[in-house]
């Protein structure tokens, strides 16, 4: 297990190292100020009332997981798997004491962290915005389960982000390929709804089941056991790929 | 003397059809092991099988008597490595490459990174991003990272690429003097002056077969230079390989 501690350390260190991590860490941090600072001063210049402040987080929450988690997950897996690949710097990990199933591990568990951090930071960022401008808000626990639950759906797409970058030999073409697979995969319930209930992009939102008076139990259940078998299937098809690459 | 390094019979077949075919040695502890041979023979490839980088459709590889595919990290812990090119996370410094690579460690002590910057020379730019070194200097960090957990295999690809005459000179000493402390080299070159300088025993590879295992003494005691030796039986290989086909076709 040291090995895996090691090389978790490490990941998330040359995660934390890249402007594209702390660009993302303070976009979460700063886009929900100036949200809702350009939603106080339209109110106070054109009496233009949002009524933002109150949903704040939870709309701030859609935005980053309908496009700016995932984009950091796909840049991150790209950059992580095949940009080290083509970089050759993937055997700097592989030549030291580290099976591949602990590096490919400690490779996927950076890249989750780093994606609760950035919704850690972001509901703080969003709830402390909300407050400054309309006071204590009661959606405080609401707000938390609906970040909570966003952890599942974004771990699904992290880890088919992982398979998929694995498949090309360049980080660039592996994160226009992510990119372009997520925005078809987006597109596709307005073309064939009956497909999106199978369609692991389909569930960024599904944080909106856990809030108010929620769903029903066995809808929760059912959602969350096909997003963790979306979640084993992504992680055991890329691993199986990242011990089998030949350097 | 201990066998530090037991390799069995690897072979492994690209879609090319080249490779390395039934290729089996071993290296005993403080040997330096000399891997020559033209370019294409399967050197590289024979490096890394050893390192698990590659999985061979054949063979065993044990490093202190660990099998490479069933204990890899405990084989891999004894083993330091160059292989192809010596490569290093370019937007960082030397030393914090150095410190990422020690985590792996448990017990390596804290003045081991320093340790091995100076004994490469390196200390005085061990702050500066690798991103500005020369490729003389990846080199030296290249050696500094394969020598930090105080190994006791090091397995070198090219080493000596990118280094100057007095870098050479040092890599040189530094081998002599590690391998009179029992640590076991294996090193790949093309540069047969080099090895014939530092190594005790060289195994010659011609299209992916190791056609000759030859040991000082035997090229020295023929009165031959190492680069004749070489010369030999590369050319005794092929002219044994155009004797049996003459053999085959007056066969058929």
């Amino acid at each position: 297990m040291h090995s895996l501690y090691a090389n978790l350390l490490n990941e998330t260190e040359k995660l934390w190292r890249q402007r594209r991590t702390k660009g993302f860490l303070l976009l979460a941090l700063i886009l929900p100020v100036v949200t809702v600072l350009l939603s106080s001063l339209l109110k106070m210049r054109a009496g233009m009332l949002f009524g933002l402040e109150g949903s704040l987080p939870v709309a701030m929450l859609h935005l980053f997981t309908f496009a700016i988690i995932p984009l950091y997950m796909a840049a991150t897996a790209a950059h992580s798997f095949s940009g080290e690949v083509a970089a050759r710097t993937m055997k700097l990990v592989l030549l030291r004491p580290v099976t591949r199933a602990r590096a490919y591990a400690s490779k996927v568990i950076a890249i989750a962290v780093f994606a609760a951090i950035c919704l850690g930071v972001l509901w703080i960022a969003s709830t402390v915005s909300a407050w400054a401008v309309g006071g204590p808000a009661g959606g405080m626990p609401d707000s938390l389960k609906a970040y909570a639950a966003s952890f599942v759906p974004m771990m699904a797409i992290g880890l088919v982000c992982v398979f998929i970058a694995q498949l090309f030999s360049s980080g660039t073409s592996a994160l226009m390929a992510i990119v372009l697979i997520y925005a078809a995969a987006k597109a596709l319930p307005l073309l064939l709804p009956q497909w999106s209930a199978w369609s692991v992009f389909s569930y960024t939102r599904w944080d909106v089941l856990w809030t108010g008076s929620g769903a029903p139990a066995g809808t929760l259940l059912n959602t969350f056991l096909l997003q963790l078998s979306y979640i084993i299937m992504a992680y055991a098809a890329g691993l199986m790929m990242f011990a089998r690459k030949q350097l | 003397m201990n066998s530090v390094l037991e390799v069995e019979g690897i072979t492994m077949l690209f879609r090319n059809n080249r490779g390395v075919k039934d290729v089996s040695f071993t290296a005993s502890e403080g040997e330096v092991f000399g891997f020559i041979g033209p370019n294409g023979a399967g050197k590289t490839t024979v490096l890394k099988i050893i390192t698990g980088l590659i999985r061979p459709d054949r063979g065993n590889v044990r490093i202190m008597g660990h099998d490479i595919a069933e204990r890899f990290e405990e084989a891999i812990s004894h083993t330091g490595c160059i292989i192809e090119t010596p490569e290093a996370y370019e937007y960082m410094s030397a030393r914090d490459n150095l410190k990422l690579s020690a985590r792996f460690y448990r017990d390596l002590p804290a003045s081991r990174i320093d340790e091995v910057l100076e004994k490469v020379g390196l200390k005085p730019y061990r702050h500066e991003r690798v991103c500005g070194f020369s490729l003389g200097m990846k080199q030296r960090l290249g050696l500094a990272s394969a020598l930090l957990s105080a190994p006791r295999l090091v397995l070198l690809d090219e080493p000596t690429n990118g280094l100057d005459i007095e870098g050479m000179a040092d890599f040189r000493s530094t081998v002599r003097q590690l391998a009179d402390q029992g640590i076991t080299f294996l090193i790949s070159s093309h540069l047969i002056h080099d090895l014939s300088l530092i190594a005790d025993r060289v195994g010659v590879m011609r299209e992916g077969h190791l056609i000759s295992l030859g040991t000082e003494d035997e090229w020295t005691g023929a009165g031959l230079s190492l680069e004749q030796y070489v010369s030999f039986k590369l050319l005794e290989s092929k002219e044994g390989e155009r004797n049996a086909q003459l053999i085959r076709q007056s066969a058929e």
